[in-house]
């Protein structure tokens, strides 16, 4: 028997910065780390508050910093980015089946902004003295 | 074939015979609106260069056989017209990629199929009823429930667009996935255990990251990226169940 011999064909490094879908994928896993950090800086509050008021003053303080609020800005983009093509691809998984058919994908997604924008008004109503 | 305008192809070659590696070469092609590139390719192979290997067989997207990257896309190069893939006047052509290539643009299929074997691709039954009495029927509903996964080509499309593949050519891949969930749906089948032992696995199901890029690429619209998230909530439901209700039904 005669040994073929093969050329392995791989994509070059990079290949995926020139398909948008693809950059969406990585910006969504880059947003699941980054939503991972800023679950951390949260538990830094709770934290801080364990020990006393300067503390979690000085803590909060810290949070305020030119360079924190950037670092802050640039997690909630990509949460966000993280969110909505989560969002986008949740309908399009199909498993919630009805009678064998999944819903269409843009009806799960409407639904799922809807509950994003209520949660997050909820959340912003409960935080700024709502209750 | 002989239209007024040309576009260079540009394709991929590779002979095993010879001292060089993988290399590219040009080719002025003639073409019209309505013709497509595997046109192109056949007229290449035709006219200009007898040497050119590269598979086809049906030219209406039914085979699988065409499947190739044009301008790094996984596509079907007989519904590919040449108008819309020239880009910048040049059309790209490589085989897919994830698999080594054989020659040219043809690749090694041998991978796929052990994957495609794998999920155990055929009705399985614990014990078969004498054929005196007649055939296993089903209603339309039990066909619809698997019948998106039963028009997949076997094309690989689907595997030349998985990064997770791309990575680590132990995954199972999307079509063969696909393959499992539309035997699992069969009301027919009886060996959905067997087929969750081989995929609920590290290399299968539970590699897949959900790119979504082979639902994408592929030309039946099969959406294997649905599949396999479908088999995971299948296996999870089916795991949470052992462990709840052990003595309930497997299936």
């Amino acid at each position: 028997m005669v040994e073929v011999r093969e050329a392995v064909w791989k994509r070059h490094g990079g290949w995926w910065t020139h398909n948008r879908r693809y950059v969406s994928f990585m910006l969504r896993e880059a947003g699941g780390s980054l939503s991972a950090l800023y679950g951390i800086i949260l538990l830094g509050l709770l934290v801080t508050y364990s020990q006393g008021a300067s503390a979690y003053a000085n803590y909060i303080a810290f949070l305020e910093t030119p360079a924190m609020l950037v670092l802050q800005a640039v997690i909630l983009f990509f949460v966000l980015a993280h969110a909505l093509t989560w969002f986008y691809l949740i309908g399009k998984s199909q498993v919630v089946m009805s009678a064998y058919r999944a819903p269409p994908w843009t009806r799960v997604f409407g639904l799922m902004i809807v509950v994003f924008l209520a949660a997050s008004v909820g959340v912003l109503y409960i935080v700024f003295g709502g209750l | 074939m002989a239209g007024e305008k040309s576009i260079t192809f540009r394709v991929r070659r590779y002979q095993p015979q010879g001292t060089k590696g993988p290399y590219y070469q040009d080719y002025n092609v003639p073409y019209r609106d309505d013709e497509v590139v595997l046109d192109g390719l056949n007229y290449i192979k035709d006219q200009l260069d007898p040497t050119l290997t590269f598979r086809w067989s049906c030219r209406m997207g039914i085979c699988g056989s065409c499947g190739m990257d044009v301008n790094g896309s996984p596509k079907l190069t007989c519904g590919t017209f040449i108008r819309d893939a020239g880009r910048g006047g040049v059309v790209q052509v490589d085989p897919l990629t994830s698999f080594n290539s054989i020659k040219d643009l043809v690749t090694d299929f041998d991978p796929f199929m052990d994957h495609f074997a794998h999920v155990k691709p055929w009705l399985i039954r614990e014990k078969e009823k004498p054929v005196a009495q007649g055939e296993y029927l089903q209603y339309p509903e039990d066909l619809t429930a698997y019948r998106q996964q039963s028009l997949c080509i076997n094309c690989t499309l689907c595997y030349a667009a998985c990064p997770v593949f791309q990575g680590d050519d132990r995954f199972v891949g999307p079509a063969s996935l696909a393959m499992a969930l539309r035997y699992i749906r069969d009301t027919r089948d009886q060996g959905a255990e067997q087929r969750f032992e081989r995929i609920s696995t590290e290399h299968g199901i539970w590699e897949c990251t959900f790119v979504g890029e082979c639902s994408v690429v592929c030309p039946k619209e099969v959406d294997p990226a649905g599949a396999i998230q479908t088999l995971k909530l299948m296996a999870t439901t089916r795991r949470m169940r052992k462990l709840l209700m052990p003595k309930s039904a497997p299936r």
